[in-house]
């Protein structure tokens, strides 16, 4: 068929690394990461997270081409830290509140559990 | 920021869930939605085998309407996806599924989901009787897939496999998965008490997804609350046109989402949720692995 694979969507290309980082040239605690094989779900609640960071002066995301499927994230912060250690601990703190949010369900679901949602 | 985020179901049956999630960011509950939709991993038939087609469609339009039959994908945690699995054994990744029907009477065949052959008890499509020709017992009609007149044909074989939303609409489990903000109404007292009571009333009419309502004691206007309230903002062009537009006041509250999730039969909806909240975790932690590799190479 003359369309690109779907499996391009999802599929890691062989011998490529899920998350790179390249620091900026010319500013100092700035820098741009790469998520291969991700998409706005990611990219949107990464940036999101990032802007609760008081040193994270800046921080966005970009899809850059709809068949291109990956993720860049661009993030500037203050002396205080540096980029990757702001993406950790938004990471870090994102999972805490997916972690919580699961337990939360279970014990939702437990309680809802003669309606058959289960 | 210390915030946790809160999630209670509002109501849930075997065909929808309804669940508010509060103290939580756009970008949070925009990434349930997205994973709801299309990275829940389901089983459908993926490849099909057309041994014999006398039937009015074409091979290629029965292939996709085979593609679209709903297969309850409860145990679908058991199989791989093809593009994981690296061995031989291809009855990690496989479930058969077989169809022959031939035509002999003078009426009309309808060939339905319930005619399907299941190698697999496991993946039967949704509320799945078999055909059983020796009761005529009434079983509520499976999918339709084809009908097929004196004579006709269809045997085909099918290969159902494990996939994501992403790939395809057919693995997508939920038929609708929305959000929106919770609505905040606010009653200027005030106004509504210089209002006349029949005022009030079409006031309250004036409201396609009743939001307000009368107190027929106190002839008071109180808060309805609604859930499915749309924004129409009818009430508040009604109020305008009294002269008073600022008697409701209806604003979203940008913290807390009411969620509204349909499942197509495949999963359960509260499974849907609980799996949309595992692969965000492993979405996150991978993440994590690689930011623990860039710290360890520099």
């Amino acid at each position: 068929m003359n369309q690109p694979s779907r499996a391009e969507k999802f599929l890691m290309p062989p011998g490529s690394r899920k998350l790179s980082y390249t620091p900026d040239t010319k500013l100092a605690n700035a820098g741009e990461f790469v998520l291969m094989r991700e998409d706005h779900t990611l990219g949107n609640m990464l940036r999101m997270e990032l802007h609760n960071d008081p040193n994270v002066v800046f921080a966005g995301y970009q899809h850059p081409h709809p068949t291109d499927h990956r993720i860049l994230i661009k993030v500037h912060t203050n002396g205080e830290t540096n980029p990757v250690r702001a993406m950790r601990e938004a990471n870090q703190r994102l999972t805490e509140q997916v972690e919580s949010l699961k337990t939360q369900w279970e014990s939702e679901l437990e309680s809802v559990r003669d309606s058959g949602a289960i | 920021m210390g915030n946790t985020p809160k999630i209670i179901i509002r109501d849930a049956t075997s065909d929808f869930v309804k669940f508010t999630l509060s103290n939580t960011c756009l970008s949070v509950a925009n990434a349930v939605r997205r994973v709801a939709i299309a990275e829940v991993p389901t089983v459908a038939i993926d490849l099909v085998e057309i041994v014999e087609n006398s039937s009015v469609l074409c091979d290629e339009f029965i292939a996709h309407r085979l593609g679209l039959v709903p297969l309850v994908s409860d145990s679908a945690s058991d199989y791989m996806l093809p593009s994981e699995y690296v061995g031989e054994d291809e009855a990690k990744i496989n479930v058969h599924l077989n169809l022959a029907v031939k035509c002999s009477s003078d009426h009309t065949l309808d060939v339905t989901t319930n005619h399907l052959i299941c190698a697999d008890a496991k993946f039967l499509p949704v509320n799945f009787h078999p055909i059983d020709s020796d009761s005529n017992k009434q079983e509520p009609p499976g999918v339709l897939i084809v009908k097929l007149r004196k004579n006709q044909e269809l045997v085909v074989k099918c290969i159902a496999r494990k996939g994501i939303g992403k790939d395809h609409a057919k693995w997508s489990p939920v038929a609708t998965a929305v959000y929106k903000c919770e609505p905040e109404l606010y009653l200027n007292e005030e106004l509504t008490n210089k209002l006349t009571d029949r005022e009030k009333l079409e006031l309250v009419n004036s409201c396609p997804i009743p939001i307000l309502r009368l107190n027929q004691h106190t002839k008071s206007l109180e808060i309805e609350r609604n859930d499915s309230y749309a924004y129409d903002d009818e009430c508040i062009k009604k109020a305008e046109e009294f002269g008073k537009g600022k008697i409701v006041e209806i604003k979203a509250k940008e913290d807390t989402f009411n969620f509204f999730l349909e499942g197509t039969g495949v999963l359960r909806p509260g499974r849907i949720v609980l799996h949309t909240f595992k692969i965000l975790l492993s979405k996150l932690d991978s993440i994590k692995v690689g930011l623990e590799l860039i710290e360890r190479e520099s």
